[in-house]
């Protein structure tokens, strides 16, 4: 805790929440949507 | 009459002599002003407040109305730059001894902001839509923890004591330069891109347009300029902390440009302008200065029951525009139109949406 203080909530939550997006943008969950064209 | 007045507004437009005297309104403005005190230290902070928002505006303008993506992470840009601009005149370079380092501050803040903006890009090119708007909306909150969590850059607390470097001839100087940096964008090659994108991505894409590079760059530019905007800002303000750069200034921006209408240039300088001055005009000291020409017996209780509650009321009032824009106006104030001045001459003819009627021939748009 002392080397990762509480501040840095913020920071973690929304960066994993990015990545997330990111690389799995239908959710831990879901299934990739495919659109035809 | 409402009809009448939206046909005259449509012709004003049309006029090619609008944006050379906007230009000259303008300079005049930005360097006769100052030198001869024409009007208060107050009006001309709100006239620099007016370029810097119209710098925010117009930029956002490039990603959620030209692009048609959906960032909110303006704020976050505009904290990058200014950020970096005030380390650079306050530990680095040397800018009292020579004031003309500062544009070249307020230059590095806009490039340190646009290596951002490229950061925020890459996402863009697997998501859009809701996605990137949560993900420009985690960019943003980043931005913020992170300044928070430096103690260098003062955390939370932010830094006082800047010097106030920031002027009306550098406000106009940097808004007509933007601005003008943007117009030219948004008609080149890279700027057709965009609009493609807007409509169609995966048909664009299919039509050898490099969707990617077109992303980059747009994002780049208008995280460019908010940085700017954002080094301005804070060398007017004299302080800055990350509680100045939350969602509430993203929003703020986003009011500017749907007030004034999407894909507008135009449109962005006038949701700017008005929001600006509506904001500090609903200033109960304003309002009371204003009105303080009336009679007392009709001041004195004008200000009692009204005046000294705007301050609460503003933040009601502000909103509620909004609504009434959208509702009647969703497209906002200018709806895809155009001044004149702005579109090259080998568009004007193409850019058919400045004629009311091959518009909306149905009067469909605009609420009508």
């Amino acid at each position: 805790v002392a080397f990762f203080p509480s501040t840095y909530r913020d920071f973690v939550a929304f960066t994993l929440l990015m990545l997330l997006i990111i690389i799995r943008p239908y959710g831990i969950l879901g299934k990739p949507r495919i659109q035809k064209v | 009459m409402i009809a009448l007045l939206r046909e005259q507004w449509d012709l004003l437009l049309e006029k090619p002599w609008l944006v050379p005297v906007l230009l000259l309104i303008g300079f005049g403005l930005a360097f006769v002003i100052p030198e001869y005190h024409l009007l208060s230290v107050y009006v001309q902070l709100i006239l620099m407040y007016v370029g810097i928002n119209i710098i925010l505006a117009v930029s956002l303008n490039l990603v959620n109305g030209y692009m048609g993506e959906f960032s909110l992470a303006h704020a976050g840009f505009m904290a990058v730059g200014a950020y970096t601009a005030v380390l650079l005149t306050m530990k680095v370079l040397p800018v009292t001894d020579f004031p003309l380092l500062f544009p070249c501050a307020v230059l590095s803040g806009g490039l340190a902001t646009a290596l951002l903006g490229m950061i925020v890009a890459i996402p863009s090119f697997k998501v859009r839509g809701d996605y990137l708007a949560i993900i420009t909306l985690a960019f943003l909150m980043i931005v913020k923890s992170m300044i928070e969590n430096i103690d260098f850059i003062g955390g939370p607390r932010g830094i006082p004591g800047i010097m106030k470097l920031t002027t009306l001839p550098w406000v106009f100087f940097w808004t007509v330069t933007l601005v003008w940096m943007i117009r030219n964008f948004i008609y080149s090659k890279y700027g057709r891109g965009v609009l493609s994108i807007r409509e169609d991505e995966i048909a664009s894409d299919l039509m050898s347009v490099n969707t990617k590079q077109v992303k980059l760059f747009a994002f780049m530019l208008s995280s460019f300029c908010a940085g700017i905007a954002g080094a301005l800002f804070a060398h007017l303000l004299q302080f800055i902390s990350p509680r100045i750069f939350d969602i509430t200034k993203s929003t703020d921006i986003l009011i500017m440009v749907y007030l004034g209408g999407i894909a507008s240039i135009g449109g962005s300088i006038l949701g700017a302008t008005l929001f600006t001055v509506l904001l500090e005009l609903l200033r109960p000291s304003t309002m009371a200065s204003l009105l303080s020409w009336l009679p007392s017996f009709v001041f004195v209780p004008l200000n009692e029951h009204f005046i000294s509650h705007l301050g609460v009321w503003r933040m009601v009032i502000m909103p509620l525009t909004l609504i009434l824009v959208m509702l009647y106006w969703p497209r906002g104030i200018m709806g895809l139109r155009e001044f004149r001045g702005f579109i090259p001459r080998r568009d004007r003819a193409a850019h058919h949406f400045n004629n009311p009627q091959e518009r909306d021939p149905h009067g469909v748009i605009d609420g009508n």
